[in-house]
């Protein structure tokens, strides 16, 4: 019994003393204490605690304080409008849940790391690119782009144009990048191309909005990473690198198009 | 009561071609709201509030309405023990108060204007005996306009989905779902500048516990334009013809004059619809 009391929200020494006078009736602290073995002290802060659950009727005689046991049948009531409290409380939390969320929103984003595999998993990065409100700094390998997925461009390039998202693309001088630069103006994109026997890479980094993302194009998966402090140190080096991209290109190629994107 | 439960969501997507072509728009498209069972896409969330109190046996649900939400909750509620208490501004016009007081357990007229209640003083107004068990549900479950998402993309792909915004539930419940589909549409939420008492009454709000959300989607490139009273005067009347809607629900229509869209663009505009007064 005293397990199921204390299932009902009574402490142990709760139980004890709620017992103790249900079979006592009406008794005095020192006589509850006795029956419940629990020094007087402790009993007479629990029956308090106790009454205001409504579970203990307190009276007065003679200057005595005298408690006595409300009927079994106030334990059911005092669940029920336990249960009432909490049913109240799923209400409350409904109705401040509109500013806690605006809250956790309204912080900004949290760093995020999704990746993909496969194929797909590169195409689902590409198309994440088509979302970007800003200009995308990209380091790219035209070559390894269009054999890991070969039916996806030059359709991309022309939605990505038409969306208006230019981007700045540093690729390894290769013929297959020389050709796509002549594509630069339609496809919206403004490139350098830099020595491949020294700087030649093999996946795409495309920084973008508060995200990186990274094409294995050989090992075929993706990983965008969401994170604005990841993604301005970023943007920066990029900014570092374009300058040393530039001057690269213009020694062997000239001035580049579309360069004021 | 399983019927009006059936007919929630899932509600039609049509293409307008003359909206198509006179905007340039590569594609135009109207989600109808206003075939939910009370003609409000605020069923949606209704029904789950409903079905949640019911579940945990509720006495009463109380909040400030200016007319669709109320009757909406209430149309749920009406054959349960579930009882609605609304709370409207005294200007609220008579027809929608007594449509209210139909379908209503209890309508109470305050003066709403320029006070902000919370919901404990909501609950206060509506308690009658010590021991009700009362819910405040002004704002919140914004959650259940998520699946909203899943049917526009089921139809269409669109580039941007316009929504209109009074206290902002709507365009919170579509960012979330967009955000937890990995859609890559922008929402375009359309409100009003008179806060108090616009023409388009249900988009009126002084305060709204998404403001700080509602600012950081708008940083990520989400707007908000807030018309004049003209402006949704004017849209109203150029667009009541085009679905079944009231001036509060046809401002998404004033994104086509508000927002420059491309003509690869294809647009979604929430019809939240118009309830049955």
């Amino acid at each position: 019994m005293l397990e199921k009391l204390q299932k009902f929200g009574l402490s142990e020494k709760e139980a004890k003393i709620y017992l103790a006078l249900l079979e006592l009736g009406t008794a005095t602290v020192s006589d509850i204490a006795e029956k419940a073995e629990i020094n007087r002290s402790t009993t007479y802060v629990l029956l308090n605690s106790i009454a205001e659950r409504g579970l203990v009727s307190i009276s007065e005689r003679n200057g005595v304080k005298l408690y006595s046991a409300a009927s079994p049948e106030r334990l059911v009531q005092y669940l029920e409008d336990t249960v009432k409290k909490y049913t109240e409380l799923v209400g409350t939390a409904h109705s401040v849940l509109p500013e806690l969320k605006s809250i956790y929103v309204g912080t900004g984003p949290k760093p995020r790391v999704r990746f993909f595999e496969g194929a797909e998993g590169l195409k689902t990065a590409y198309e994440d690119t088509l979302t970007a409100g800003e200009t995308i700094r990209a380091y790219a390998s035209i070559e390894n782009m269009h054999r890991a997925i070969p039916d996806y461009f030059p359709e991309y390039y022309q939605r990505r144009s038409k969306k208006n998202i230019h981007i700045r693309a540093v690729f390894p001088d290769t013929p297959e990048a020389r050709e796509r630069v002549t594509h630069n103006e339609e496809e919206a994109r403004t490139a350098m191309l830099v020595p491949s026997d020294k700087y030649a890479f093999s996946p795409e980094i495309n920084i973008y909005d508060t995200k990186i993302v990274f094409m294995s194009l050989k090992e075929k998966f993706s990983l965008i990473i969401e994170s604005q402090e990841l993604a301005d140190a970023l943007k920066k080096v990029f900014e570092l690198s374009w300058v040393e991209a530039q001057r690269l290109h213009e020694k062997v190629h000239g001035k580049p198009t579309n360069k004021n994107r | 009561m399983a019927n009006r439960q059936t007919k929630i969501g899932n509600t039609p997507i049509f293409e307008v071609k003359n909206i198509e072509e006179q905007y340039g728009l590569k594609g135009a498209f109207v989600k109808d709201e206003s075939k939910n069972p009370s003609g409000t896409i605020k069923d949606r969330r209704n029904y789950n509030i409903f079905q949640e109190a019911h579940r945990l046996r509720v006495d009463k649900l109380v909040l400030i309405t200016s007319g669709n939400n109320g009757y909406s909750l209430a149309q749920f509620t009406k054959h349960s023990s579930v009882k609605v208490v609304c709370i409207v501004s005294k200007d609220l016009p008579d027809e929608i108060k007594n449509a209210l007081r139909q379908v209503a357990y209890q309508v109470i007229e305050l003066n709403l204007d320029h006070k902000i209640m919370r919901p404990e003083e909501l609950i206060a107004f509506a308690r009658e005996k010590e021991d009700e068990v009362i819910w405040e549900v002004t704002n919140g479950y914004d959650e259940y306009y998520t699946p909203i998402i899943d049917e526009v993309f089921l139809e269409t792909e669109p580039d941007y989905i316009i929504v209109p915004v009074g206290s902002g539930g709507i365009f919170m419940g579509l960012m979330q779902g967009i955000e937890r589909k990995n859609k890559h549409a922008k929402i375009i939420g359309i409100g009003v500048q008179n806060t108090i008492l616009s023409f388009a009454d249900k988009l009126s709000t002084p305060w709204t516990p998404y403001t700080k959300a509602l600012e950081h989607y708008q940083q990520l490139g989400n707007p908000i334009y807030h018309l004049t009273e003209s402006e949704v005067k004017n849209i109203y009347n150029l667009f009541k013809n085009v679905v079944t809607c009231e001036p509060s629900s046809s401002v998404v229509f004033a994104a086509l004059q508000k927002h420059k869209f491309n003509q690869s663009d294809t647009v979604v505009f929430l019809n939240s619809g118009k309830a049955l007064i």
